[in-house]
């Protein structure tokens, strides 16, 4: 099994005209049939301590109908799936990280005490035991399939960490999105450093699957980040998007050049020009308040979004119109394309 | 004696009434009286659990009902009914765990081994949300503990978080360690919490009770001393006074009626009774408070000031610290208490920056306190402490906390906002930058004073007890009633605040003589640049203090620096010391979490009071 992020990870290992070549390599891996997940908590009704309707980890089994995976928690943050077992799954959660190894039957809690308020998490696609988790504390970090963290924000001014990627070119290089900027680690989260612009909150990150060198990240109140250096260096965007709460950005994996933010009070914005116009697309959504987005892996063009509460929905058209696949009620912090049996 | 009208409300409590009110006697009850008492008032308390619900009636009782009626051996096919009935839904987080544990632990020789069997079973079926704040964490942590204790050598298979009987202890234990070292240091997160402060109490009482381990039931039993010792020394006959981290609306009025009442009540009886369940887990732990906590409760015999250092919640966004000091400030006498904090932003939605309260006879339905307030709300005071994006952060907080958003708030702390307070004068300053959300500045007069007069001076003069009250506001203002028959002065200016001066009834031959006093007090007040105040209070101290700055008092700056952890005279701790010395007449009891020992000893000099 190989989830999307790690066939963009993988894609990303070879020179970047090489996918085709990928494609054709493990033509098997191509076929291979994948599902949406999400991160979420059914948050009308609900306070720490109240009776908490089926939360955490949800799979799309199509239409409205969404199946609860293993525990019922107030939060998972993210989601990610190790590329060389897919049986391996990692959710960043209200308790601290945890991991299945049977692809989500038994789940174990990998973190203790130290781990808190867990924003995101990620896997490394060439070294799959090297395991990242973004934390309101700081980043940390495993090198042994998440046995054992060490925390891992050295160099880091602010710890506020909402967003992590790895690199899928170059194994150990990982980007994190703080509260005091955009920093990089070449040495797989030992040290960090500055990388984009320090007065700036980051939120989330992306990295394009066909083309590794095209990175996005969602900034608070001031629109998207793009890098067409593979994260050297980034410039804002232009237009109505610049000063936008933006809390998630995609990239589609099928075509660099489109684009999705999605924000507070900023709907869906989405580009067909690899981020340097952008247009609204939130007519036809309930609310304008949204946390995420995600590219469909298998289905070329299609964009999900999750609202606040309000559902999600998914559009064929780039956002021109959109259809409602359930989960009303729920803030959903994660939508992640899982490799499934 | 005190004691003996104790143990009269107690037998009243059997028969099912609830007592009026608590007469005290002048003489202090000896250590054999006051062990008798408390545990009357602890029987009373379980007994009033065991039989909250009717006999027959199988409808309803919770998980405390079903801890008592065991503790008393009495109705097991109710027990095991609601236990059927409750086990099918679990829900709530760490309040469900604490109240199962303690039904778990009370239950383990006396519930058929099939109930025991489901009870375990829920360990691993029913997850647990460890929850976001120091409370929560340690009601989880105190419940991991204890049940991986009762069940030490089972895999991860076995339990809701996948990890082993010894993972979970060995991680529980660390963290309730942790918890404490920093209680012990810089002072505690949630601090002085009159709703709060029982789901500290909670914890540590369990593992006084059920911990095998000699230093943790050890370590238990010291910061019950420790938690209740801070209690005590902020009492006023059953109220817990001065600055809180967390109260809400309605106590923060009627300041009775809230959770801390009840563990006055069970502790020193020094309140009319008020039921909660955290009472009973205390009660029903088999803690027995040392005579020193009683005396520092009720010995109010003379003034005295207070000062405690604590810490904020842990800070995770828009902040160079992650625990920024609190510096708590109190001046207690028989009849009122003034307590403060330095201002700012100290805890998120519910924090209490400063009140009066005075004496009242029965204080149920009274609103016998004075403060004022500065409603500020704002996703970047949300964001600080909550990990949520901040578009819907307050919309979030606003569901539970539902005053949070409102201009008509009456608790919560503002980065606009800074105390002073010397003895039992205070100034509040507020310097309200243009555009903030809810820029206007708020005086609470009770319905319960006695009386409330606004002088040609400046001075706005009111009595509440035995308190005399005298304000004199920094702007202009306009009076406003609210829903409960209570006064709020509104003031609208940015730049705004407040010199308050208090002082006991008995030290004027009148009301008129009290007023005269305070108008020749030298007062000098500015608003602009910044709001500042040069004030001699009653009692001849010169206090300064202009927004921004270090306040002084006689000219010399107040050293925030050395704020210790406790001082005064019944409380002594320096910061970072793990230790906390009681102090009541001759006796001493040191808690001293360096060699884990209590020890108590009467001194022969004569008490520095």
């Amino acid at each position: 099994m190989l989830n999307f992020r790690s066939m963009r990870q993988m894609a990303g290992i070879l020179p970047a005209g090489s996918m085709l070549l990928i494609l054709f390599s493990f033509p098997v891996m191509a076929q291979k049939q994948h599902k949406l997940h999400a991160g979420l908590v059914k948050s009308r009704g609900y306070v720490v301590g109240s009776g908490l309707a089926a939360s955490g980890l949800h799979r799309h089994d199509g239409g409205q109908v969404w199946t609860h995976i293993g525990w019922n928690l107030p939060r998972v943050s993210a989601i990610a799936q190790d590329p060389a077992n897919p049986d391996i799954i990692y959710l960043a959660c209200g308790n601290g990280a945890a991991r299945t190894r049977d692809g989500g039957n038994f789940w174990r809690m990998t973190t203790d005490w130290r781990v808190t308020e867990t924003q995101d998490i990620c896997v490394d696609p060439h070294a799959p035991q090297h395991v990242y988790l973004a934390t309101a504390y700081g980043i940390w970090a495993s090198k042994d399939g998440a046995d054992t963290w060490r925390e891992a924000s050295n160099g880091l001014p602010k710890k506020y960490t909402q967003s992590l990627r790895v690199d899928r070119t170059r194994a150990g290089r990982v980007l994190a999105g703080t509260e005091g900027g955009l920093y990089l680690s070449t040495d797989g989260a030992d040290s960090w450093s500055l990388l984009g612009p320090p007065e700036v909150t980051i939120l989330d990150l992306d990295q394009c699957a066909a083309a590794p060198n095209v990175w996005l990240a969602a900034t608070q109140d001031r629109g998207v980040l793009r890098s067409r250096d593979n994260g050297t260096t980034w410039e804002f965007a232009r237009g109505s998007i610049a000063h936008a709460a933006i809390y998630a950005v995609a990239i589609d994996p099928h075509d660099a050049k489109n684009m999705a933010a999605a924000g507070w009070g900023a709907g869906v914005l989405v580009s067909r020009d690899g981020g340097a116009t952008w247009q609204d697309r939130s007519a036809g959504l309930p609310v304008r308040n949204c946390y995420e987005t995600v590219f469909d892996i298998d289905q070329a063009g299609r964009l999900w979004v999750a609202t606040f509460e309000e559902g999600i929905f998914y559009s064929d058209d780039f956002g021109r119109t959109w259809k409602d696949a359930g989960m009303h009620g729920a803030i959903v912090f994660d939508l992640v394309f899982l490799q499934h049996e | 004696m005190a004691v003996n009208s104790n143990l009269t409300f107690s037998l009243v409590i059997c028969f099912g009434m609830l007592p009026v009110a608590v007469a005290f006697g002048r003489q202090r009850p000896n250590r054999a009286e006051l062990v008798h008492a408390y545990q009357m008032r602890a029987d009373s308390l379980i007994r009033y659990y065991a039989h909250a619900t009717p006999a027959g009636d199988f409808s309803r009782g919770g998980y405390l009902e079903i801890a008592a009626r065991l503790h008393r051996n009495e109705d097991m096919p109710w027990v095991l009914a609601r236990l059927d009935s409750l086990m099918q839904k679990p829900a709530g987080d760490m309040f469900w765990m604490y109240p199962f544990l303690t039904v778990t632990y009370v239950g383990r020789h006396k519930l058929p081994p099939a109930y025991q069997q489901r009870m375990r079973e829920m360990w691993r079926t029913y997850h647990p949300y460890r929850g976001d704040t120091e409370n929560h964490w340690a009601m989880y942590y105190t419940a991991l503990y204890l049940i991986t204790q009762m069940y030490p050598d089972e895999p991860g298979g076995r339990w809701f978080n996948g990890r082993s009987s010894q993972e979970s202890f060995a991680e529980a234990r660390e963290y309730l360690l942790e918890w404490m070292d920093l209680t012990t240091t810089i002072g505690q997160g949630e601090y002085d919490s009159p709703d709060y402060f029982g789901v500290f109490v909670v914890p540590m009482a369990q593992l006084y009770a059920w911990a095998e381990e000699a230093e943790m039931k050890q370590r238990a039993a010291m910061m019950l001393d420790w938690l209740l010792a801070d209690f005590a020394v902020d009492n006023l006959n059953g109220l817990y006074t001065g600055a809180h981290s967390r109260t809400y609306p309605k106590p923060v009025k009627e300041q009775w009626r809230v959770g801390a009442t009840a563990f006055a009540w069970l502790l020193w009886g020094n309140t009319p009774f008020y039921p909660s369940g955290e009472a009973a887990i205390l009660a029903l732990s088999g803690y027995q408070p040392p005579e020193i906590l009683y005396n520092i409760a009720t010995d109010r015999e003379r003034p005295c000031i207070h000062r405690e250092r604590k810490r904020t919640r842990h800070r995770i966004r828009f902040s160079e610290v992650k625990n920024a000091p609190v510096y708590k400030y109190s001046y207690m006498r028989k009849e009122y208490a003034l307590g403060s904090s330095q201002g700012g932003l100290l805890q998120p939605i519910q924090q209490h920056t400063w009140d009066l309260t005075w004496a009242v006879e029965d204080p149920r339905g009274k609103h016998n306190t004075f403060f004022t307030i500065h409603p500020y709300s704002s996703p970047l005071e949300l964001g600080m402490y909550f990990a949520e994006h901040l578009g819907p952060i307050t919309e979030l907080v606003v569901r539970s906390k539902t005053t949070y958003d409102s201009p008509d708030k009456l608790t919560g702390g503002s980065p606009n906002e800074q105390v002073f307070q010397h003895e039992d004068a205070l100034i509040t300053l507020c310097d309200i930058p243009p555009g903030t959300r809810f820029s206007h500045f708020v005086g609470f007069f009770s319905k319960d004073l006695a009386r409330r007069e606004e002088d040609p001076s400046g001075w706005i003069f009111a009595q509440g007890g035995e308190a005399l009250i005298a304000c004199h506001p920094l702007a202009t203002y306009e009076w406003q009633k609210d829903e409960d028959g209570d006064w709020r002065l509104i003031s609208r200016a940015l730049k705004n605040g407040a010199v308050v001066q208090i002082a006991p009834a008995g030290d004027f031959a009148s009301f008129e003589a009290f007023k005269r006093a305070v108008r020749a007090l030298p007062l000098q007040a500015t608003t602009r640049p910044r709001p500042g105040v040069r004030f001699t209070s009653l009692r001849g101290a010169q206090m300064e203090f202009t927004y921004g700055e270090i306040p002084r008092v006689n000219g010399v700056a107040v050293d925030y620096e050395n704020w210790p952890l406790f001082d005064g005279p019944f409380l002594h701790a320096d910061k970072g010391s793990r230790k906390l010395e009681l102090r009541h007449g001759r006796l001493r009891r040191v808690l001293d979490f360096n060699t884990l020992t209590i020890t108590e000893r009467v001194v022969t000099e004569t008490p520095d009071w």
